[in-house]
């Protein structure tokens, strides 16, 4: 009696459970087997032929947006941020802390390949290194393992069960926004750290938090806006270097989405001339996890139940954007050149071009970000650092001098810490009309508008109203 | 007829009753597996390493639905006094162990080792 009634129990129970969404298995007819990246080369070489190529894989590309390219393929690469640094000297490993738990295993992690560096020339072994079930399929997770050969590798965490690789390698689709999150909504070293505004949250949200991806909104998918073709993606933010589709910029106010006059109120439309829709918009970020808004990289901080050491990390959540001109395209601070300074001082980072004067210029919000980052003395020169022992030992010095090693061939590197600062676009999150920012929030007392840092002396509003007393 | 199937819906609202109430009390699914299942299924077991993530949700329901009680009639669970592993366990705490496996399962979102 007690079984037949656990047997019933379990019946209702797992009806219930799976009356919920299931994954299609639209491949079922396709392959019998999955056998790694080659099953999917037998029908999608071509497709697979583009995303070598693809900014996604590459990590390289053409960077016509950022100022001082001077002609060169940018990335994550070659080109170094104040997050974690540079991916290079951090690509694979597996680091354990003092109780034998593994606490990091590479940048790779968000590099959308098995574990091999990307190469310039596309060989076989490159193409199945491509892991195409990251986007591709649903309920497909992965985890580092040695490769056999004293390395390590991006596997499957099915590897050893084939009849669930091949159930979850059987359920293809286009990418959903939960595959895009894997690596986005991460990066940085946490949720939400690095971007702000790529919320976890934004895989089952509502249209309150973001009126396009909300269940309850227009549920869209990251690839709604973002999909080009050939594998390229649309749009870079302003933080980016490389660029996927210069040819098909991605923004609000394009004729495909929503025009340049989309209000009815002309004072609105009128605003939107020298206002980024984002502006008004998104009114502020990181309302579910937390952002990295400073990381002082010269002074470790201990986690003891990670028993982890990181930088020192400020967080906040709930951050007002900041505001600045942009025309699209950005100045970059490079490895292997002089530091570019601010007129506060601080090396600049990521910097937006445009002003008050320069007319395809408009005000964006942005993500402030603030760091401390090592310089080499007498060269001037930014250096990376080698996190992956640093997050172990918490022995900061070793990690700068084996990156200066690593990167300039200099032993024993003297530097000095400097401040940094770094504006990260902000364009996902928008609410409903109705917390968009109103008159007073920018022409009231204490306005979110710097009007002497945006060119305008003080308040346009105000200066107006008194032409007219 | 009638009585059938007012006793089955009754069946229904107690059995739902109960799953509402088992959702904030008892033992949970963590504890569960670690006593009753890691204990012959940890690391380099001779009867298989078995934690959450090793299967897929379907596995699992498979598994529970029809596989557990045939392949686990005489598994007795070690230093327990010879008590066999289905007598242990209860329904609803079979049902924790169903939904702790399914929702940490290798397809899921939060897969778990169980660690
Ligand atoms: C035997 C040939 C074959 C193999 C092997 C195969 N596919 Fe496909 N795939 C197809 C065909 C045909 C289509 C287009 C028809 C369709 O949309 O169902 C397709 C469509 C797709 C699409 C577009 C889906 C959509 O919803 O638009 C993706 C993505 C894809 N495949 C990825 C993969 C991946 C990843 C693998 C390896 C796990 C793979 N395919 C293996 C034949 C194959
Ligand atoms: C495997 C991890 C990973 C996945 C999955 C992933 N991305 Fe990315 N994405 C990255 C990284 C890393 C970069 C930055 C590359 C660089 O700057 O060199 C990037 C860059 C981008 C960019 C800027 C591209 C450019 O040309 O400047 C966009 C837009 C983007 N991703 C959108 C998406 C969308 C949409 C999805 C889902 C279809 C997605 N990503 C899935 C890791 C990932
Ligand atoms: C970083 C995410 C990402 C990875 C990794 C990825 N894809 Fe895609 N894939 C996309 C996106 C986004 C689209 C839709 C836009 C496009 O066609 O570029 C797409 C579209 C496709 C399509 C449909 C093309 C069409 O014309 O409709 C196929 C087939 C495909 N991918 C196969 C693959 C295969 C095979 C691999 C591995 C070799 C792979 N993808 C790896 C993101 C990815
Ligand atoms: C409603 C349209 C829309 C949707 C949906 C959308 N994005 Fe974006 N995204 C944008 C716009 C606009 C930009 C800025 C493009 C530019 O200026 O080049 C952007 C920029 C980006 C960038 C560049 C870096 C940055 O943040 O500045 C990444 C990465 C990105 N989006 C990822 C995603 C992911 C992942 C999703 C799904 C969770 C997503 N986006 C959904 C519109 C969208
Ligand atoms: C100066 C601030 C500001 C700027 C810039 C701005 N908006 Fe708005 N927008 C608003 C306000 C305030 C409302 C609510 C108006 C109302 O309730 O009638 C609104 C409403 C909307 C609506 C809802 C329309 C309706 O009538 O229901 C859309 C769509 C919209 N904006 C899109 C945009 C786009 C796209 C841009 C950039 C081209 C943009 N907005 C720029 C402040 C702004
Ligand atoms: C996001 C901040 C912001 C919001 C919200 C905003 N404004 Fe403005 N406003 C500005 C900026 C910046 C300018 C200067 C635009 C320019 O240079 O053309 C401006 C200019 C003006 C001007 C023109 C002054 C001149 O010299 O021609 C008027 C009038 C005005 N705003 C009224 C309003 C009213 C009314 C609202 C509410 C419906 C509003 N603003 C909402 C930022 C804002
Ligand atoms: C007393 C030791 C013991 C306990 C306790 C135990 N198992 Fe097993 N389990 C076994 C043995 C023995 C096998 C059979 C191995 C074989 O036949 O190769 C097995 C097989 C399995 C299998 C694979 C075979 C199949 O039927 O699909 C799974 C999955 C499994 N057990 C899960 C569990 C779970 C979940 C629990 C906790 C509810 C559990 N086991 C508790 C000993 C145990």
């Amino acid at each position: 009696m007690k079984r037949l009634f656990a047997f019933a129990f379990l019946t209702l129970w797992a009806a219930a459970c799976l009356a919920g969404d299931k994954p299609v298995s639209s491949h079922a007819q396709y392959f019998e087997h999955y056998e790694g990246t080659k099953t999917c080369l037998q029908c999608h070489r071509q497709d697979a032929e583009n995303f070598f190529h693809s900014q996604h894989y590459q990590w390289e590309g053409n960077a016509p947006n950022i100022v001082n390219a001077d002609g060169r393929k940018l990335g994550k690469m070659n080109t170094i941020n104040d997050f974690c640094t540079n991916p290079r000297v951090n690509w694979i490993g597996n680091v354990k802390n003092s109780r034998g738990e593994v606490i990091t295993k590479g940048c790779s992690a968000c590099h959308a390949g098995s574990g091999k560096l990307p190469s310039e020339k596309m060989t076989e072994d490159q193409l199945e290194n491509i892991d195409c079930l990251m986007c591709h399929a649903n309920g497909y997770r992965r985890d580092l393992y040695p490769d056999g050969k004293g390395g390590w590798e991006w596997k499957p965490i099915l590897w050893q069960n084939q009849v669930g690789m091949d159930s979850v390698a059987k359920r293809i689709s286009l990418p959903t926004r939960i595959m895009c999150l894997r690596c986005h909504s991460a990066s940085g070293g946490g949720a939400n750290y690095k971007r702000g505004d790529i919320e976890y949250v934004l895989s089952d949200t509502t249209r309150d938090y973001d009126v396009h991806m909300g269940t309850n909104g227009a549920n869209m998918q990251c690839i709604a806006c973002h999909k080009g073709q050939d594998h390229r993606v649309r749009g870079r933010g302003s933080d980016l270097s490389g660029t996927d589709m210069p040819s098909a910029p991605l923004s609000c106010s394009t004729k495909e989405c929503h025009g340049d006059a989309p209000h009815k109120l002309a004072v609105l439309d009128k605003h939107a001339e020298r206002i980024s829709c984002t502006v008004c918009h998104i009114p502020d970020f990181a309302r579910t996890d937390a952002t990295d808004m400073y990381r002082d990289w010269s002074k470790p901080a201990y986690n003891a139940e990670a028993d982890k050491y990181s930088a020192t990390i400020t967080l906040e959540k709930d951050v007002k954007p900041v505001y600045a001109w942009y025309n699209g395209t950005t100045r970059e601070q490079f490895m292997g050149e002089p530091v570019h300074k601010l007129a506060d001082g601080t090396i600049g980072m990521m910097i937006p071009m445009g002003s008050k004067a320069d007319p395809h210029s408009k005000i964006f919000a942005f993500k402030l970000h603030r760091a401390k980052m090592p310089v080499l003395d007498g060269k001037d020169y930014i250096i990376p650092i080698e996190v992956e022992e640093f997050f172990s030992n918490g022995n900061i010095d070793e990690a700068v001098k084996a990156a200066a090693k690593a990167t300039y061939h200099v032993d024993d590197a003297k530097y000095t810490w400097m401040p940094t600062t770094r504006y990260m676009g902000i364009f996902h999150g928008v609410q409903p009309k109705e917390k968009a920012l109103q008159c007073l929030d920018c022409h009231g007392k204490n306005g979110r508008m710097d009007w002497k840092a945006l060119g305008y002396g003080q308040d346009p509003l105000a200066v107006l109203m008194s032409a007219h007393k | 007829m009638r009585s059938l199937i007012k006793f089955a819906l009754f069946t229904c609202v107690v059995t739902l009753a109960v799953v509402a109430f088992a959702g904030d009390k008892g033992p949970d699914g963590k504890t569960l597996y670690k006593a009753n299942c890691l204990v012959c299924h940890d690391k380099g077991s001779p009867n298989g390493e078995y934690t959450p993530m090793s299967l897929i949700s379907d596995q699992w329901d498979a598994f529970f639905k029809t596989k557990l009680v045939p392949s686990h009639k005489d598994a007795v669970l070690p230093n327990s006094g010879d008590k066999k592993l289905l007598e242990i366990l209860n329904p609803e705490e079979l049902k924790v162990l169903h939904k702790f496996c399914v929702d940490h399962a290798a397809d899921s979102e939060q897969p778990l080792t169980c660690g």
